[in-house]
């Protein structure tokens, strides 16, 4: 059977290490007494929990304030408006998705450059993000931003523009290489008219071409057949499965891997959520070379440390901060989204993410607040390793190589990192330094 | 930045001295409950020194070199009649301090209150009124490396002075801390308490005596043990002889000695940073870092409280001339205040632009010349090839008239979330106003002619020039055609910028709704008249200022969560206590007024005048 | 999991991307080879006055376009007959008369764009269609190996504002900094920075054999490389010149601290604002090029105190000149062609290009006498020593900007 369920107690332990790779992976990680909760709630009652939709009361007011700050010129407070409710949600996995098809469909406020069409299109993301993917396609292909984004205005029956049909192809359902150039041409004089009046999806019928097209040896009229032709395609199914196994498990997935999700994603009709969760409970997600394989995004990386510490701070400063280290929220930096993996790292990111541990460690102009000396407990007297144990579990699971944990409760332990809070503080940036820490 | 590390060492030294000296004020309540003392654990009461003869006044006891001193006498009886015992219960009666009651942080707040009580053995919430007793001084005194703090109260009797001492006692020896918090040492015969050798306190008498050093302490005690009389330090005699009759209480700094702690050449910025700083404040400040002392008072009276600076302002006062042009030397009176429906803020004064501009090099700091060539160049355009601070500026008189008022959206489907006020300026034209008003008029025109070139880059709806009357007043502006679907940014401002003359008037306001309230105010000429000697006139409704505030509320509190970093709980509680709290202040006035050779600047709170003795409750009701 | 190809690919290339940096201070010896050289632009953005630069003060036409803002010989340093430079930049007549400084006039391009933005970009692109282009042709320059090698800085901002399309390449925008910190490593407050730095850096040398793991483990270590060079470089680089207190005098002298220290880094870009004069220009240009003219005359007494003369070249240059006729606000309006000034021990110094002919203009400016493209040209093919044409839509011959190499 694809993607065989991890039985607890045969195939491994549910245990601390396990339940921290899920909720790094489905969730923006998790503080120990989660992981304890989890642990002792098992492992499907833990998924139960991550695919709920209640987000609780401080982020569904925060998102309340959607209209006023789409208003508002400062696009980046936007940003840290989605930043910040990805803190304060009771449901991350709502919001993780959202960040994935976000990336999936690449479309930019700084094309778009409608605030409230971008909360839109992202309403809608978190709406049908774990539905059909086929559902979700069509919605997407009726957005206003994206159809923006990808000059549906000026696709006409005069004159086709093959933007979007070569994007839906290329980068939405199939992939390089699994289309030919005429299909893009006949997907384009099927999506013609697809326009945007008033700031809703508008099909001009003035503009509309209503005649055959041909398309993978399909005749139809309509752009809604496209996708429904498209998502029917061999290489649908492989493509989709590729892109959520990187977002969610690993950067370098196999070819195994894929086709085991891809499989499992024709058995659910392209829902999502339902493959998901599957997938999440599948041995091949909790197979040692799974775990400790993705380096995280800049956004999850920031949230997660927030959520991690429960710190109060400017979620637009932060949402600022991690457009810094090279993700900016709204904002990705072309059609193709944010490559991800590897290409997040660079010294200037590296530096920029330096910076953010140093805010979170100290405080400063993010306006970043965390009680440290409380959240090392004891250990924050004791120093040395019990310290780093500490600050390990809570800052980012059981990430350290041996080595590199020795090295951090040498200094722990030794007169350079002074005493009390100051200790905490510099032992905790010491760790947030080590390549592991952004290692998901 | 090394420089300020003294001051600030020493505003925390002043923070710990001003805790232990607040728990002291508390605790002598328990003298009205009656004569019974709980029994303090821990030391023995120590008998407290007798003085020799009391002294009349406690500032005697207090060194000549003062570098700030406070005094306040009979506040306790006082304070029943003040505002503050009024905002107390208003405060008390707002729902957003009930919200506030059901917070962790206030839990906390009430843990220490009754703390407080539990040490004091007492209740606690008639408490200033007991405590501040007499008399008391504070001061701050020059030291060797850092200034020092030194003050006395004089406790109503011997009885309640033995008792907060004791309780001090009782409070430091709580205190578990490695090394001891406190211990004792006979200083000047007096057996004084050391907390965290930042702070010594001892009794003489009914006088509680403390200091910030050991030898300011030594000093403090065998003054007042000798009990000798002689004059008051000339600082105190400075404060009390500015400060009114009723006052609550009477400051005074020492400028010179303010100045050599704060390391700089001034203690306030002779030059300033930026022009429009020099234009509002820099009189003020040249006088004040010139004036060897600059004494204040707090007085006020049930619904009003009013904290006045006395600056000397001679005639020969070696002041800049261009601060001398708007006022200083002559005696004419500021425009008007206007209070157009809806007024936040209206704002009268005498600066004459022109010379303030032509003395730039005088009165701010050298960058600033860079900055008035680079803006003489970006606001020339407007007028048409005239020279703003050499041909259009000389034309104005120095008064002027800056107003801002909430703005209604008539028309408009969906207001925004972020309503910014509607704004004006006023100028009174010198000589021919008919020709300036031309020339504003077309500057307008201009201004929004750039403008609509920069909106027609960003596809967005251009302005549209009339020229309007209202009154048989020619109103020129642009407006924005309501039919235009590209409107939505400049929509959001409900601006329509416009300019109008009221005979010698030039008027430039930010929407013509604003415009025709100000003219037809104009018209009818009813308006508030500020004081002779006035330079500037500041008033501000916290009505309307509420109303904004209720009407912006979502976007306050996103840019409170956003921007700040406050959680919802706490933005959304800070924005109900600012909509309460700027509901109860009908007026709060800022002004500067040149009277007898003295510039007197007053910050005055009116509150909105209580009807009956409670308030009705807001929720509920029949 | 294995690895596939085409990911494989994505890791080289993840790696390539990284800015990694020998540790090695270069040897002054080899300086003079093309790695060794740098260029630093100068942007005065907004739009400098040409004319009231190089000033043709004895031209009629001059005179009678310019009734309120024209100067006179006395205001003014001899270039030529006839041509003088303004008082303000007096720093830098010495550096002409020694021939170290070129003024290249009339350079433009044809059909001038007069909006800011566009007329920028199209400098900053080297295409006269730069919305076609998403990447500068500095950037460009830089990622060929033979001119910035594997691992050296190719490009540094230096001072606030955004990074301008110059400076973008396919491997992103280059790094910026306003001030040292930018570009170190966040260390927090206390003694033993040094100690805790060094603590960070030595977690990059764990063991493991996750890929993930290895990957950010190089990242790392090249991270603290690059820093510590820029660290160094602050530290080792002293500057002894008075520059102005202004964001151009600051910025400046930041590069000569970075000369100084030896940063390998093979070019440096700054802006100047405030050009944009359309109204009682006089005093405001006149504090604008003062400043221009003090700093770049601070900056160059240092870069001769670091006997570095040869490698640095210096090139000012502005989106576009402004109307030859002032306007009615005693102003100048946007216009097109515009001298460029080139400094340096390598350039040849004088005057270059056609003077403009203020009386056969287009549409009210001068018309252009060099197209900025063949100053690209003569930079490309002798001081980068590349094949030009790779850069540029049409081929320029390269004008004698540049002393012969031996």
């Amino acid at each position: 059977m694809n993607l065989a369920p991890f039985v607890p107690g045969v195939d491994g332990p549910f245990d601390d290490a396990a339940a921290g790779h899920l909720l790094r992976s489905a969730a923006f990680g998790s503080r120990p007494e989660e992981r304890a909760e989890a642990v002792s709630a098992g492992l499907p009652a833990t998924l139960d929990r991550l695919f709920s939709r209640d987000e609780g009361k401080a982020a569904a007011q925060l998102a309340a304030l959607a209209p006023t700050v789409s208003q508002s010129d400062e696009f980046p407070r936007l940003q840290g408006l989605w930043l910040g409710r990805m803190v304060e949600s009771g449901a991350p996995l709502l919001e993780k998705l959202a960040l994935f098809w976000h990336n999936h469909f690449a479309t930019s406020q700084v094309k778009v450059q409608q605030n409230d069409w971008m909360w839109r299109q992202y309403a809608l993301f978190r709406e049908k993000g774990s539905g059909s993917f086929r559902e979700l396609l069509q919605a997407a292909a009726r957005d206003p931003a994206l159809l923006v984004w990808l000059d549906g205005n000026s696709n006409v029956r005069s004159h086709p523009n093959e933007n979007f049909a070569r994007e839906l192809l290329e980068l939405f359902s199939l992939g390089v290489g699994h289309y030919s150039e005429r299909d893009v041409q006949e997907a384009a004089r099927a999506f013609s008219g697809w326009h945007v009046r008033d700031g809703l999806f508008w099909r001009n019928e003035r503009s509309l071409d209503t005649g055959t097209k041909r398309l993978f040896g399909v005749e139809l009229t309509d752009g809604g057949e496209v996708i429904d032709v498209a998502t029917r395609q061999a290489a649908c199914a492989p493509f989709l499965a590729g892109k959520l196994l990187r977002a969610f498990v690993t950067d370098l997935p196999d070819a195994a891997a894929v086709a085991e999700v891809a499989a499992a994603l024709v058995e659910e009709e392209l829902v999502v959520g339902t493959t998901l969760r599957r997938l999440f409970a599948s041995k091949l997600f909790f197979a040692t070379t799974a775990r400790r394989s993705r380096i995280a995004g800049p956004v999850e990386w920031c949230v997660g440390l927030l959520r991690r510490t429960r710190a109060r701070s400017k979620y637009r400063a932060v949402a600022e901060a991690a457009a810094a280290m090279g993700q900016s929220l709204f904002a990705p930096p072309n059609v193709k989204g944010w490559e991800g993996g590897r290409s997040w790292i660079s010294s200037r990111t590296l530096l920029a993410r330096g910076r953010f541990a140093a805010e979170l460690c100290y405080g400063g102009e993010l306006g970043i607040t965390i009680d440290w000396e409380k959240l090392a407990g004891e250990s924050a007297r004791v120093g040395g390793a019990p310290l780093v144990a500490t600050l390990e579990a809570i800052l980012v699971d059981d990430a350290l190589d041996p080595t590199t944990r020795a090295r951090i409760v040498d200094f722990a332990s030794s007169a350079a990192a002074g005493a009390g809070t100051l200790r905490v503080q510099r032992v905790a940036q010491l760790l947030l330094g080590a390549p592991e820490a952004q290692i998901a | 930045m090394r420089r300020s590390r003294p001051l600030r060492t020493l505003l925390c030294r002043l923070g710990a001295a001003a805790a232990v000296a607040g728990l002291l004020s508390w605790l002598p309540l328990a003298a009205l409950a009656g004569p019974a003392w709980p029994r303090l654990r821990g030391e023995p009461a120590v008998v407290a020194v007798a003085p020799a003869t009391e002294v009349a006044d406690l500032a005697e006891l207090l060194p000549e070199e003062l570098i700030a001193v406070a005094e306040a006498r009979g506040l306790g009886a006082r304070m029943r009649d003040l505002p503050t015992s009024s905002l107390k219960e208003r405060l008390f009666a707002l729902p957003a301090w009930k919200q506030y009651q059901k917070s962790p942080a206030y839990v906390e707040l009430m843990a220490g209150y009754g703390f407080v009580e539990l040490v004091g053995g007492m209740k606690a919430h008639d408490l200033l009124d007991a405590v501040l007793g007499e008399q008391l001084v504070v001061a701050l005194v020059t030291g060797e490396t850092m200034p020092g703090l030194v003050g006395a109260v004089r406790i109503g009797d011997l009885d309640r002075a033995d008792h907060l001492m004791q309780v001090a006692r009782t409070l430091a020896a709580m205190a578990k801390e490695e090394p001891p918090a406190w211990r004792t040492e006979s200083l000047g015969g007096v057996e004084a308490l050391v907390v965290r050798e930042q702070l010594y306190v001892g009794q003489v008498g009914r006088d509680l005596l403390f200091a910030s050093t050991k030898g300011r302490f030594a000093e403090l005690a065998t003054r007042a043990i000798a009990g000798v009389s002689m004059p008051p330090p000339a600082l105190v005699a400075a404060a009390r002889a500015s400060a009114p009759q009723d006052a609550i209480v009477a400051l005074a700094l020492d400028g010179p000695r303010v100045t050599a702690i704060s390391g700089k050449e001034s203690w306030l910025p002779v030059r300033q940073d930026d022009f429009v700083g020099a234009a509002l404040l820099g009189d003020l400040f040249a006088l004040a870092a010139r004036a060897p002392v600059v004494p204040m008072s707090l007085h006020g009276s049930a619904e009003s409280l009013v904290f006045e600076v006395a600056l000397p302002a001679p005639a020969d006062a070696p002041l800049p001339t261009a601060y001398r042009g708007f006022g200083h030397a002559n005696a004419a009176q500021p425009l008007p205040t206007l209070h157009p429906p809806g007024m936040l803020l209206t704002w009268s004064m005498r600066r004459d632009l022109a010379a303030l501009w032509a003395d730039h090099g005088e009165l701010c700091q050298d960058k600033v010349g860079a900055e008035l060539a680079l803006a003489k160049a970006n606001l020339g355009i407007f007028f048409g090839g005239r020279s703003l601070p050499d041909e259009v500026l000389p034309a104005l008189d120095e008064s002027i008239l800056f107003v801002l008022s909430r703005q209604t959206f008539p028309g408009v489907a969906s207001p925004p979330a972020l309503r910014y006020p509607a704004g004006a300026m006023i100028w009174q034209a010198r000589g021919d106003h008919e020709r300036l008003g031309r020339e504003f008029a077309n500057g307008v025109q201009m201004a929004i002619a750039l403008f609509n070139v920069d909106s027609a880059q960003k596809n967005q709806a251009p302005y549209e020039l009339f020229v309007d009357a209202h009154r048989g007043v020619q109103i020129t502006g642009g407006r924005l055609p309501r039919d235009d679907d590209r409107a939505v940014e400049p929509e959001r401002l409900n601006a329509s910028p416009c300019f109008a003359r009221v005979g010698a008037r030039l008027i430039v306001a930010s929407t013509v709704e604003l415009m025709q309230a100000l003219i037809d105010e104009l018209s009818v000429g009813q308006m508030a008249t500020a004081p002779s000697g006035a330079l500037t006139w500041i008033e501000v409704d916290g009505r309307n200022v509420a109303e904004l505030a209720l009407e912006d509320r979502d976007a306050l509190i996103a840019q409170a969560t956003l921007e700040q970093g406050k959680s919802l709980e706490q933005a959304n509680l800070e924005q109900a206590f600012l909509v309460d709290i700027a509901r109860e202040v009908a007026k709060l006035r800022l002004s500067t007024r040149l009277v007898d050779a003295t510039l007197r600047v007053e910050l005055a709170l009116q509150m909105v005048p209580r009807v009956g003795a409670t308030r009705p409750a807001r929720e509920g009701g029949p | 999991m294995m690895a596939t190809r085409r990911s494989f690919l994505t890791t080289a290339l993840g790696v390539a991307a990284l800015p990694l940096l020998p540790s090695l201070a270069f040897a002054r010896a080899a300086r003079m080879g093309r790695r060794e050289r740098r260029l630093v632009l100068l942007d005065l953005a907004g739009g400098n006055d040409g004319l009231n630069t190089v000033v043709p003060f004895a031209d009629p036409a001059y005179i009678a376009a310019r009734p309120t803002l024209r100067l006179t010989e006395k205001e003014l340093l001899p270039l030529r007959p006839g041509l003088g430079l303004r008082r303000e930049l007096a720093a830098l007549h010495p550096r002409f008369e020694a021939g170290e400084l070129a003024i290249v006039q009339g350079v433009g391009y044809p059909r001038p764009d007069r909006s800011h933005f566009r007329s920028t970009d199209i400098w900053h692109t080297a295409s006269l269609t730069p919305e076609q282009a998403n990447c500068g042709w500095l950037a460009r320059v830089g990622e060929l190996p033979e001119v910035v090698a594997d691992g050296r800085l190719p490009a540094l901002m230096v001072g606030g504002g955004s990074v301008p399309l110059l400076l973008h390449g396919a491997r992103g925008p280059a790094p910026q900094v306003d001030s040292f910190s930018d570009l170190e490593v966040a260390s927090g407050p206390g003694d033993g920075k040094e100690g805790r730095v060094a603590a960070m850096a030595e977690l990059a040398n764990g063991e493991g054999d996750r890929d993930a793991l290895r990957f950010l483990r190089e990242a790392t270590r090249a991270t603290h490389a690059q820093s510590a060079q820029v660290a160094r470089a602050a530290k080792l680089g002293r500057t002894t010149a008075s520059y102005p207190d202004t964001p151009l005098g600051r910025s400046l002298q930041l590069v000569a601290q970075l000369l100084a220290g030896e940063l390998d880094c093979s070019a440096y870009y700054a802006r100047q604002d405030g050009y944009d004069t359309h109204a009682f220009q006089a005093d405001a240009h006149a504090f604008l090029l003062r400043d221009l003219g003090d700093s770049l005359g601070a900056f160059w007494a240092d870069v001769a105190a670091l006997g570095a003369t040869q490698e640095v070249l210096v090139m000012v240059s502005s989106e576009f000149g402004r109307r030859v006729a002032e306007n009615g606000s005693k102003g100048t309006d946007h216009g097109a062609a515009a001298p460029l000034l080139l400094l340096g021990g390598a350039v040849a110094g004088g005057m270059h290009g056609p003077a403009p002919d203020l009386r056969d203009l287009e549409d009210g400016d001068v018309k252009y006498g060099v197209d900025f493209r063949r100053v690209y040209a003569t930079l490309l093919a002798q001081w980068f020593e590349v094949d030009a044409a790779a850069f540029l839509a049409e081929s320029f011959a390269p004008l004698p900007l540049l002393r012969r190499r031996e």
